[in-house]
């Protein structure tokens, strides 16, 4: 049986004062009460700036010790990338999560490409390279464009011993096809939601404005249910954070698992 | 392309006959094993567990060398009813999901969702449960593909073998198909792909791009059709045939009532040569061989031989055909009439050359050659010596007298 842990990507929301915290509650004080309902969270500030061994040593403690975490690689690893300096970045980030990494925390590194990271030759190569920078570190690898599904892409990651990202986002053209392939010893599920309306040409909270609905969710009964024969942990994140909608689709999620026994959920 | 209106499923066991052995006996997974048509030095490997892949062994290798590679490598008989009960156990599950199956009984089933979404919800999701319960009623895990067409669906298992699931969205399928292997399109066996590797082509889409001239030129005649399935364009349907139901009847009224055996011979031959060429046309063998024949006093025998390998060349399906007829004719009375049944018809596959022994490949060879010949000049432009040689002996076979039955 699969560990089967639920999560959302991020808990640092201001917007979630009122649906997820108590109003009033200190910034310090989120990661506490996200601890109080789920056991991984995946850290989407160490993409947009650099962690610190420091900062993230803290953050096991603010979390209490049945909190994991997985963790963005930061965007100059994915995102803004510096031929030239791109090595020294990953050997800053491999660093840094180390505090996590020797805590026996660490669930997972996610290197998210953007959708102009295009299947070429060049890219395949600094895949290669970057990921082989993580040695010894579970990795999951997200792309945002379909020309990347293919068998050789699949097959180098099945060699590698990362984890293809999961996706449930919306059904649009160029977008990754739905896909559940197990190709690490975990699996990596993320839910964008399914907001096709906004999600070319809108800022980054109303690209993930949706919020699930029990059938939908459902569906992803029989998916778990098929990837967990295959991974030893399934790790499901929920990145719809507009006003708290990961966090109640979360908690939904957990309830149909645990309705159906399956498992061993944790959120 | 996918036409936005349908919704194929396709489920692809890798390794079929391999997957049933390993779930029927449990010692067998996680190990590296295979499954040959027999034993000793000619003997090919069928089919193998995915250990056995990992350990550089592949369908087609030689036995011998396949030993060679792993020590005390079990290598296990073909289990045909082990198969067909599988199959069978696969098709309730999938006739509860799909008003319309197509199962080709090596590991191949298509679902018509067209139109279920409904009752069960979106086609992915649909795919997912179906794939749920294969797992938990008959402990098969297949890869699953939900495309607008069988031939997208078809790469689309290849790409993410041996298990799991994806979708292609409709209007998605020149984004997922331009960069996967030319070796995963259906139809691009080893000679088409060292003509491809000559030019250059290493990836769908590039041939997706050819132009009309660009393709025939290098291709053939069939250079069009081809660069056609590489843009993923496929119209044909989900065929509801299940085991058994398949199969091509031919019937000869003999001129002239007969007891001698050589124009026996030569209306069998006959008979699997008008029935040979329309099952190969359709891409089918056959897996068994049926006759009925009918004595100058009315009255009628039967004889059928069932067979453990697909019965495809003209050679192949008369031989079987003069030892049925041994069988059944006890009479010593002329035979007026002949009907052959070529039954259990099975797709051929994609290369079934892979597994065939040299002498095969060569019959099989010949046997496309002859074809050619008779699907542009006409079936009677060219025959075997049998039947010219029965068709001089008397009037009793006076060609052509075939009719479909």
């Amino acid at each position: 049986m699969a560990k089967i842990l639920i999560g959302t990507c991020g808990f640092y929301y201001t917007d979630w004062l009122g649906p997820v915290y108590p109003l009033g509650t200190k910034k310090e004080g989120y990661l506490s009460l996200y601890a109080e309902r789920f056991n991984t969270v995946e850290l989407d500030y160490t993409y947009y700036s650099m962690p610190k061994a420091v900062n993230l040593a803290k953050m096991l403690v603010d979390g209490g010790p049945g909190l994991g975490f997985s963790a963005k690689a930061h965007q100059s690893l994915t995102h803004k990338i510096d031929p030239n300096n791109w090595k020294a970045e990953a050997e800053t980030y491999r660093e840094a999560i180390e505090p996590v990494m020797q805590a026996g925390r660490l669930e997972a590194v996610l290197f998210q490409f953007p959708y102009s990271f295009h299947y070429t030759t060049e890219n395949r190569r600094y895949l290669r390279d970057v990921l082989s920078c993580f040695q010894g570190v579970p990795l999951a690898v997200e792309f945002r464009v379909a020309d990347w599904y293919t068998a050789r892409m699949i097959e180098g990651m099945r060699k590698q011993g990362a984890a293809l990202v999961a996706l449930d986002m919306p059904d649009l053209a160029k977008l990754p096809p739905a896909l559940d392939v197990v190709t690490a010893p975990f699996a990596y599920i993320r839910l964008h939601g399914r907001n096709a309306g906004a999600w070319w040409g809108s800022d980054e909270v109303a690209r993930y404005d949706y919020l699930y609905n029990e059938r939908e969710l459902e569906a992803w009964l029989d998916r778990i249910r098929r990837i967990e024969v295959q991974a030893d942990r399934i790790l499901v994140y929920f990145n719809n954070h507009a006003r708290g909608q990961a966090v109640q689709n979360a908690q939904t999620l957990l309830e149909i698992l645990k309705r159906a026994g399956l498992g061993e959920t944790s959120g | 392309m996918g036409n936005i209106n349908r919704a194929v499923c396709h489920l692809n066991i890798i390794g079929f006959r391999a997957a049933v052995a390993a779930q029927k006996d449990t010692a067998l997974r996680g190990r590296p094993f295979v499954v040959a048509g027999a034993t000793g030095g000619r003997a090919l490997v069928l089919d193998l567990s995915p250990e056995a892949l990992r350990e550089g062994i592949s369908p087609g290798m030689a036995l011998a060398a396949a030993e060679r590679l792993v020590r005390d490598l079990p290598v296990l008989a073909p289990d045909p009813a082990s198969y067909a009960a599988m199959n069978r156990e696969m098709e309730k599950i999938a006739s509860v999901y799909a008003p319309i199956y197509e199962n080709d009984q090596f590991g191949n089933l298509y679902l018509d969702l067209t139109g279920t979404a409904r009752l069960f919800g979106p086609a992915a999701d649909c795919a997912s449960r179906i794939l749920r319960e294969m797992l938990e009623r008959v402990g098969i895990r297949p890869a699953a593909a939900v495309a607008g067409n069988k031939l997208v669906g078809k790469i689309a298992t290849r790409t993410i073998r041996p298990m799991g699931l994806i979708q292609i969205q409709a209007g998605g399928e020149p984004d997922f198909l331009v960069h996967q292997d030319l070796c995963l399109l259906p139809g691009m066996g080893p000679s088409l792909l060292r003509t491809a590797a000559v030019t250059g082509l290493r990836e769908i889409g590039e041939l997706a791009c050819l132009s009309d001239g660009e393709a025939i030129a290098l291709f053939g005649k069939h250079g069009r059709r081809l660069r056609d399935t590489a843009r993923g364009i496929d119209d044909s349907p989900v065929v509801a045939a299940f085991l058994g139901e398949r199969r091509i009847e031919k019937h000869l009224e003999l001129a002239e009532d007969t007891l001698d055996f050589d124009v026996i011979r030569g209306a069998l031959m006959f008979l699997a040569e008008t029935g040979g060429i329309e099952m190969r046309g359709q891409k089918w063998g056959a897996g068994a061989v049926a006759l009925g024949i009918v004595y100058a006093d009315g009255v009628r025998v039967e004889g059928q031989e069932k067979l453990r390998r697909l019965c495809v060349t003209d050679r192949d399906i008369a031989g079987v055909a003069e030892r049925v007829y041994l069988k059944a004719v006890v009479r010593r009375l002329r035979v007026r009439s002949i009907t052959l049944t070529l039954g259990d018809l099975r797709p051929l596959g994609w290369s079934p050359d892979l597994f065939e022994i040299a002498e095969d490949t060569k019959q099989r060879k010949l046997q496309e050659a002859a074809d050619k010949v008779r699907n542009k000049y006409g079936l009677a432009m060219l025959t075997t010596g049998a039947v010219l040689a029965a068709s001089r002996r008397g009037p009793a076979l006076a060609l052509p007298g075939v009719s479909n039955a």
